[in-house]
Formats: C-alpha cells, sequence, structure tokens
C-alpha cells in the first residue's frame, strides 16, 4: 500500500497513542477505509492495557476536511443510510471509548472534521487553524453526533450560528465560545496535545473512566447523577488506586496508579 | 476540650449566614459537619422570613472537601451510602425555594468545590482555589458535580477539571462560569452579603419556582412549556404580583411577601 491510500496510523509513545487521519489527496477526509481503519484502532486500543490516553491527529499539518465529496456524487439515499451508519460506529468507538481522547487540530476541521474533534475530551488547536460545519454548503445538514456534541460545549445560540449559516470559527473564536479548550502556535497542535494526553495517562485511570461514563449519559436528571456518583465512589472507595492516592497524600508524593 | 466542629448559623434581617466551622480540617465535610449543615439548612429554608442563604467557611477557607480520615477502611456498602447521604444536604440546596450563595475564600476542594457548585450564586475572592481532587486519590467526583459542573462552563471544560484536577483561581473561575461574581482577597462575604440583598429583595414566590425548573434540568421544549403554563398562572395571582403592579405604576420599589 503506498502512503497516499486513505487510512489512520497509530503510533504508541509510552501511555499514549497517537491516531493520525492520513488522506493526503483529500485534506485527511472520510472516506470508507479511514472510517472502518479508525474503529479497528479503537477496538484495539480498548483491550491493550498499556495505553492510558489517545490523541487524535490529521497528517500533513490539518485536521480533516470532513466527509468525502468524490464519493457522494451518485449516491443513492440507502447507499446514503448505510454510509451514515458506518459514521455512527466511528463515532461510538469514541464517545464509548473508556480512555480519555485529546484532539490536536492545525489548519482545517471542517463538516465531519469538526464532529470528529468534538468527540475529544480536550481540543487543542493551532492559532491559526479553523472550524466550519459545512455541510449546508453542500446541501447537507450536521453529522457524526455534531447535533449531541456541540451544544454540550458552545452555547445554543453559538450553535444554532454554526450549524445553520456555516460561519467559519477562528481558533481564538472557538476558544471563547468554549468550542476548544486550548490554543497552540502554528505547528505545535500536537506537542502540546502530547502534554495533556501524558497527564490524562497520568491520572487514575477508574475514576476517569466512571466519570468519563457518567458525563456520557447527558443529558441526565440530579437523581440520575447522584445515584451514579454513589455507586462508583463505592466501588472505587476500594480500589488499590484509592490506598495508593492516600498513601501518597500522607506521605506528601505523587501516586503511582496502576488502575486496578 | 475537642476541636470545634460545626455549622454556625447568624441571622442579618432577611439573611441567613450559614459557616462551616472545622477550621483544623479547613472545614472537611466530616459526617459531624454534614449532619450539622443538614438541619441549618432546612431550619433556614423553613423559615419563610429568610430570603437567602449565604454559605461560607470559617477561618479564610471554604472547604477542603471530604474527610480523608474516612476512606481508609471502607467497603462499597459503607462508601456508597457516605456518598448516598450527601443528597440530604443536596436535595436542600437544589431543590430547596430560597436563593443560595457560596461566599468562598481559600479552598474549594473536592466535595467542598460540589458543595460551591450546588449554590444558586457564587462569590469567590480572586486568590481562591477551586479543585475537583478527587482523583488524585483514585475517586471520581461526587458532591453532585457531574450533574452541576457541565451546566455551569460546559462538557469540555468541565472534563478537563474533572479528569485532570486542574487547579482554577477566582479570576479563571469567573471567566469559566464557576464564579458568577469576583471579590478582593477577604472580601467574598462581604459581597456575598451584598448580593443576597438582591436576591432577597426579590419576589419569593417567583425564585421558588425559577430554583424549581432548573432543578429538573434537563428540560425539553415540552416539559418547559409545561412548568410555565402551570405556574405562571399561580403567580400571576399572588398578593406579590399585585404589589409589584402597583409599584411598577406608582414607580416605587415592591415590598414582596412571598404570598
Amino acid at each position: 500500500m503506498s502512503n497516499t491510500e486513505p487510512t489512520v496510523l497509530r503510533q504508541d509513545e509510552g501511555a499514549v497513542t497517537v491516531l493520525t487521519v492520513s488522506n493526503p489527496k483529500r485534506r485527511n477526509a472520510f472516506s470508507p477505509e479511514v472510517r472502518s481503519a479508525l474503529v479497528g484502532h479503537m477496538d484495539d486500543i480498548a483491550t491493550d492495557a498499556r495505553i492510558r490516553s489517545i490523541v487524535i491527529t490529521g497528517a500533513n499539518n490539518t485536521f480533516s476536511a470532513g466527509g468525502d465529496l468524490s464519493t457522494m456524487q451518485d449516491m443513492t439515499a440507502f447507499e446514503g443510510r448505510e454510509r451514515i451508519r458506518a459514521g455512527r460506529a466511528m463515532v461510538e468507538s469514541l464517545w464509548r471509548s473508556e480512555k480519555p481522547i485529546v484532539a490536536a487540530v492545525e489548519g482545517f476541521a471542517f463538516g465531519a472534521g469538526l464532529s470528529l474533534a468534538l468527540l475529544a475530551d480536550w481540543i487543542v488547536v493551532a492559532e491559526d487553524a479553523s472550524f466550519c460545519a459545512s455541510f449546508g454548503k453542500v446541501g447537507l445538514m450536521g453529522d457524526m453526533g455534531l447535533f449531541w456534541t456541540l451544544p454540550q460545549r458552545v452555547s445554543v445560540g453559538k450553535a444554532r450560528r454554526i450549524l445553520m449559516l456555516a460561519e467559519i470559527v477562528s481558533a481564538n473564536e472557538a476558544l471563547k465560545i468554549g468550542l476548544v479548550e486550548e490554543i497552540a502556535q502554528k505547528g505545535k497542535a500536537l506537542e502540546r496535545a502530547m502534554l495533556k494526553a501524558k497527564t490524562m495517562a497520568e491520572a487514575a485511570p477508574l475514576p476517569n473512566r466512571l466519570t468519563r461514563e457518567a458525563l456520557g449519559q447527558f443529558p441526565a436528571g440530579l437523581d440520575d447523577m447522584l445515584a451514579y456518583e454513589a455507586h462508583g465512589q463505592g466501588l472505587l472507595f476500594t480500589s488499590s488506586d484509592t490506598k495508593e492516592g492516600l498513601a501518597s497524600f500522607f506521605e506528601k508524593r505523587p501516586p503511582v496508579f496502576k488502575g486496578a | 476540650m475537642a476541636e470545634k466542629m460545626t455549622v454556625n448559623v447568624t441571622r442579618e434581617g432577611p439573611i441567613s449566614v450559614l459557616e462551616i466551622d472545622n477550621v483544623k480540617q479547613r472545614n472537611a465535610l466530616t459526617m459531624v459537619v454534614k449532619e450539622a449543615l443538614v438541619p441549618a439548612l432546612r431550619e433556614a429554608e423553613e423559615n419563610t422570613d429568610v430570603r437567602c442563604i449565604v454559605i461560607t467557611g470559617a477561618g479564610g477557607t471554604f472547604s477542603a472537601g471530604g474527610d480523608v480520615s474516612l476512606f481508609g477502611d471502607m467497603t462499597p456498602a459503607k462508601g456508597r451510602q457516605i456518598v448516598f447521604d450527601q443528597r440530604k444536604f443536596l436535595h436542600l440546596m437544589l431543590r430547596g425555594d430560597t436563593p443560595i450563595i457560596a461566599a468562598v475564600e481559600g479552598f474549594a476542594y473536592g466535595a467542598g468545590f460540589g458543595l460551591a457548585m450546588a449554590a444558586d450564586h457564587v462569590v469567590s475572592a480572586e486568590n481562591a482555589k477551586f479543585c475537583a481532587a478527587f482523583n488524585k486519590i483514585g475517586l471520581m467526583p461526587d458532591g453532585g458535580l457531574l450533574w452541576t459542573l457541565p451546566q455551569r462552563i460546559g462538557m469540555g471544560r468541565a472534563k478537563d477539571m474533572l479528569m485532570c484536577a486542574t487547579v482554577i483561581d477566582g479570576i479563571q473561575a469567573k471567566s469559566l462560569g464557576i464564579a458568577d461574581r469576583l471579590a478582593k482577597p477577604t472580601k467574598a462575604l462581604d459581597v456575598a452579603m451584598e448580593r443576597a440583598m438582591h436576591f432577597a429583595s426579590a419576589a419569593p414566590l417567583a425564585v421558588a419556582t425559577i430554583k424549581s425548573a432548573f432543578a429538573r434540568y434537563p428540560l425539553d421544549l415540552e416539559a418547559a412549556f409545561a412548568i410555565e403554563t402551570d405556574a405562571q398562572p399561580a403567580l400571576m395571582n399572588t398578593q406579590d404580583a399585585k404589589e409589584a403592579r402597583r409599584a411598577f405604576f406608582a414607580k416605587e420599589k415592591p415590598n414582596f411577601k412571598g404570598a
């Protein structure tokens, strides 16, 4: 396979794994190959005990231009439906991940590329990068979970503007409205994302797994969340990581968590 | 004599001030403190002369969180019960009728952060520090933070605070939406008392209805319509609504009675 074929590359660095969307001819657009490669990696990572956090980025200084328009030309309605269903598998593999995800965005995160970034827990964006829910420009609506993820991060008013007007959102604007969490210098998004992913990898994995799962159930009512925290905390109190956390607290040293 | 460990209650006009006083443990929410907090909240809540509750901490700090000394010897059932019982004060705060202001100096960590986020309004000293410190000892957030924090600051930043135990100072807290008002160091309670007078002068039944609606979050559009359709006609016929109409036309300040 030549390196111009659409795929997702995986590279591990200690407890962090980096997934790089690579589709050089189409600015890392989501072809069916990219989608299935991403789901395959997420399946492997789920059972790989060495890996504690995930970074998602794009090759060649851009995140992703979104869906692959060249494959949408002569699509029937049911082919389109299959395509969205395949997209859903990708969304679920990321959203249901028990390991935290950091997105490193350079260049463009447009259309489904924006949707992909928003599935991350933490988004680092290069100062000159931009976002756009560009679906409307080709007569489509937002997909890959955008109707659910976007209003969780920004206000409903902002979400309407982004989705209905396909406004291009600059990195600074994105930080201001809470669409992303961090800005990096141009070319440094991945470096900053690795630092954040390392912090997440060193954090106690069991509570973060439960936290991520609880927040993944949103929107949820007060009593659902109070029940969740009582059940979860009851289990965590007896974990060896909590013993280690308490010992390190009283001994005034950094804890070493094992995820047990 | 044993160290003092209680919640001090004082009244200033329509405002009830609850001060967590367990200075030796930086106002940790021990079982004793929680058992004092529940009746203090309930009495303030049931007293219709109290129009606003201010929660603060003694000795220049809000609360360092849970009682770490309890966590060493735990079973799942015991741990679950301790966390489950926190709903006694969380329900009183989140489902009560009386607006609650947290006045935060020093640390609001762990369950102390949860306590602050369960308030309707948060006044923070510029140099106060907020942290969901739970996962530093291998625990998940409790004190209602899974529900309260994303509502205040959005999912991305909530995940950062909950999953990375990121420490936020008062100034950052204000820009994120964790705090609603900033105060100079040591002045959080003063500013909170000023803010409390504003909340205390609002029409109490309307305030109670608003609190009750928000306690039912998330609301879909139909549920929100149902609440306003049911509650607004009742409010329209209160003495307070009549008083407000009279005061409006007389160009006076209304005097609400909660009736």
